[in-house]
């Protein structure tokens, strides 16, 4: 049984490396899912079952839109069927290996770097390669879980319905595969980010990226596509334009259709895909082993404290402006957070750019009811996030409920004033309605994601690092908020774009949206009084 | 002598900064052994580089006759590190955070399970075994985290700051836990900052300033080493420390 004894043999201590990395794998499991599905009173288990049912609705829409882009594209007559339904393929693929590299890097980072164990880990006599390897699996199962929204439906509905082809299977494989290799690829990366810049600078590089991803994709990508007035144009047709699938049938001819092809079992697709996952997974453990154990345990030695950057002016009298200003601060100081929150900010801009190029007043209304909904959302996550003396504030004599409103007024204080500002600029300008749609779509979505916001934030202790977006917890509600956020904005819009009398009507969403926040807020308990 | 742990011309740095500084110790096995210093000696980076988890710059480090550098794994086998800040799963209980070390250090399901009721028993931990973790007391993780520092039977103990968080008898539990590890044939280095326990338990005790042993011996050595007949440790450590300090200044 002793497998480091003079006499144990290599295979001893293979087997019990791969016992070990096995048990690794199943306790991170165990964990998470304890952590995302315990709950102690009734009203934690009323908002599980709430998000099960959520996640369950949400997945079944998706199934219902795969279903509606694939019928519309199979049945729309095209003088190349099959180079259509490929470039379908490759489009749901190449925007899965997307989302999966934007955020894969985040979780690198985390999964490789950070994790509180690893001097637990890494002083056993385990093999640090079997750890690692266990981290990088781990990690590609995480990315699989957190990204699959995106293939499921399509690959459910291509294996299941218009006639139905069980070759579609192939793509569960190559989903997995794919994210080993973006696993490896950021493991690697996060490596390099970290012996070149430190840790510090990597975690905000790694914010970056994401925001870089997407802009870069709306912008580039995303331009070639049509806009939101050629769309209206065609909304009435119940066949795909011609000009719509040149571009699917175009993006079967460039090397990522090699992902559609091995998705529907292609052998020599599916020997590329696999076997630069087997390479890139041989080369990550090879190359990353002695940075691993080495780099990780000399981080926090050598990470060097943040400067506390331009914000120094004392604070002024009366709680709740001073706890406004403390938590906007603490966003402030914490790099990962910031850096966060101003890539929300800008990714809607790539997206209202494309949409709207045709014209600004709806971009710019678009753009600022959505930024109002998720920016309000997402700072107020940060301010509830960032590291908090709870037990000083139950302390307060002001009462815990005023900390709970300053959380939400730190979050939605920026994204609402720059609403009011973009409506009142719009009434200048005589675009009414689109002013109308920013002051009465915007401000109260900005309100509402607020309040979910501070619903679902939990503060972390003083000298514990707020993981924020890295935590899939936090993905649910942001998610949510971008998705209705999205939602909201594009009818407000779109109604705009018409006639008022549409547009009040359209307007309701928003406001039946903040009576639900304001009933979540409800069921939780406030954010000072969580264990 | 057989020595549990030797180590020679010990060196690591971080950046500019010289954490340990060329420094050589042997602990003869069976003993406990006092690792005093202030804060930032070098203490727990010695004991990390011991533990296999920072390699030295330079240097030799055996731990009972391996190469703790040339052969790190088999080196972590006979021992076990309890940092000052430990980790526990907070959402695994007990049993389940036992077994998983057991299983890392590749000990047998069935003689893990034997060992990590008797652990906890002794603990009074043992109607806690259900509950998860996270919802422990610190002195109760403490304990824990002792438990899983000898549920593999190591041979070599490194304990940082092990006495931080519990109360007065969870503490007389923990040494007299070490002293019968200790009289069993194991050994122990140990941490502290509570001085009264060192100069009780710690059969030799070593005096860390800058990354370098200042002073090292047992108390009566050590007395004599700071000029003194009578005192406590605290009064010869804290002698020690100043004489340093005003070494270092001139």
């Amino acid at each position: 049984m002793n497998a480091f004894a003079p006499t144990a043999s290599f295979a001893d201590s293979l087997a019990h490396s791969f016992r070990a990395g096995l048990l690794l794998v199943w306790i991170d499991i165990k964990q998470g899912l304890r952590k995302h599905l315990a709950g102690n009173t009734w009203r934690d288990r009323l908002l599980q079952s709430g998000g099960v049912l959520f996640g369950l609705a949400f997945l079944a829409g998706l199934h219902l839109a795969a279903f509606s882009l694939v019928s519309y594209a199979f049945l729309s007559p095209s003088s190349d069927k099959a180079a259509l339904m490929a470039g379908i393929s490759t489009a749901m693929w190449s925007f899965l290996l997307f989302v999966m590299v934007s955020g894969g890097l985040m979780r690198a980072l985390v999964v490789l770097h950070e994790q509180d164990d690893s001097g637990l880990l890494l002083s056993s006599p385990v093999s640090p390669r079997a750890i690692l390897a266990a981290r990088l699996f781990g990690n590609a199962l995480q990315s699989c879980l957190v990204d699959g929204f995106i293939i499921i439906p399509y690959i459910d509905v291509r294996i299941f319905t218009l006639g139905g082809n069980p070759r579609f299977l192939w793509g569960y494989a190559v989903w997995f595969a794919l994210a080993i290799i973006v696993t490896c690829v950021d493991g690697l990366f996060s490596f390099g980010l970290i012996r070149w810049l430190g840790l510090r600078k990597a975690r905000l590089f790694s914010q970056v990226v994401p925001f870089l991803l997407i802009f870069g994709v709306t912008f580039f990508a995303g331009s070639l596509s049509i806009s939101v007035a050629q769309m209206s144009q065609d909304a009435g047709e119940t066949q795909m334009p011609p000009a719509m699938q040149d571009k699917f049938i175009a993006l079967s001819h460039t090397p990522l259709v090699v992902l559609a092809k091995a998705g529907v079992g292609d052998a020599a697709s599916l020997a590329m895909i696999f076997g630069a996952a087997g390479a890139l997974a041989l080369i990550t453990l090879r190359l990353t082993e002695r940075a691993f154990v080495e780099g990780t345990q000399h981080l926090s030695e050598n990470e060097t404290a943040a400067r506390p950057g331009d914000a120094d002016r004392p604070f002024r009298a009366g709680v709740l402006a001073l706890e406004v200003r403390k938590n906007l601060r603490l966003i402030v100081r914490t790099p990962m957070m910031l850096v966060q929150c101003i890539a929300q900010v800008l990714t809607p801009v790539g997206i209202a750019f494309v949409l709207g190029r045709a014209d600004a007043g709806l971009a710019l209304a678009f753009f600022t009811i959505f930024a109002a909904g998720v920016l309000s959302g997402m700072f107020t996550i940060a301010a509830g996030t960032v590291e908090e003396c709870d037990d000083l504030l139950r302390m307060s004599p002001g009462g815990a409920q005023i900390f709970r409103y300053a959380k939400m007024l730190s979050g939605c204080l920026w994204p609402l004033g720059f609403a009011l500002l973009a409506g009142l600029g719009l009434l200048v300008a005589g675009r009414m309605l689109e002013a109308v749609a920013v002051l009465f779509a915007g401000i109260p979505l900005g309100v509402a994601s607020s309040i979910v916001g501070e619903t679902f934030a939990t503060p972390v202790k003083p000298g514990m690092r707020p993981k924020l977006l890295a935590d899939p917890i936090m993905m649910i509600p942001l998610l949510g908020m971008q998705i209705t956020s999205g939602l909201i904005a594009g009818a407000a819009v779109f109604t705009a774009s018409y006639s008022l009398p549409l547009l009040l009507l359209s307007l309701l969403a928003a406001y039946l949206l903040l009576v639900i926040a304001i009933g979540l807020a409800q069921l939780r308990k406030p954010l000072f009084e969580r264990d | 002598m057989e020595y549990a742990c030797e180590i020679n011309g010990l060196v690591k740095r971080f950046g500019a900064k010289t954490a340990v500084d060329q420094l050589s110790l042997r602990v003869p096995t069976g003993m406990l052994y006092g690792f005093l210093g202030v804060n930032g000696a070098g203490k727990t980076t010695t004991l990390r580089m011991i533990s296999g988890l920072i390699r030295p710059d330079a240097g030799e480090i055996r731990v009972v006759g391996i190469d703790a550098v040339a052969e790190p794994r088999r080196a972590r086998h006979p021992l076990a590190y309890l940092p000052d800040d430990p980790v526990l799963y907070g959402k695994l209980n007990s049993m389940e955070h036992l077994e998983f070390v057991s299983a890392l250090w590749d000990v047998d399901p069935g003689v893990a399970r034997r060992r990590a009721q008797e652990l906890l028993e002794r603990l009074l931990l043992w109607d806690l075994r259900r509950q998860w973790i996270e919802s422990y007391s610190r002195g109760m993780k403490q304990k824990l985290a002792l438990a899983s520092a000898l549920i593999h039977e190591p041979r070599l103990l490194l304990l940082d700051e092990p006495l931080t968080g519990l109360d007065a008898s969870a503490a007389r539990m923990v040494k007299d836990m070490l002293l019968e590890f200790v009289r069993r044939g194991g050994t122990v280095i140990l941490t502290t900052h509570i001085l009264e326990v060192a100069e009780r338990l710690a059969e030799r005790i070593s005096i860390m300033s800058n990354g370098r042993i200042i002073a090292e011996g047992t108390m009566d050595q050590l007395r004599s080493h700071s000029g003194r007949a009578a005192g406590s440790l605290e009064d010869v450590f804290l002698q020690l420390i100043e004489e340093e300090k005003e070494t270092v200044r001139t």
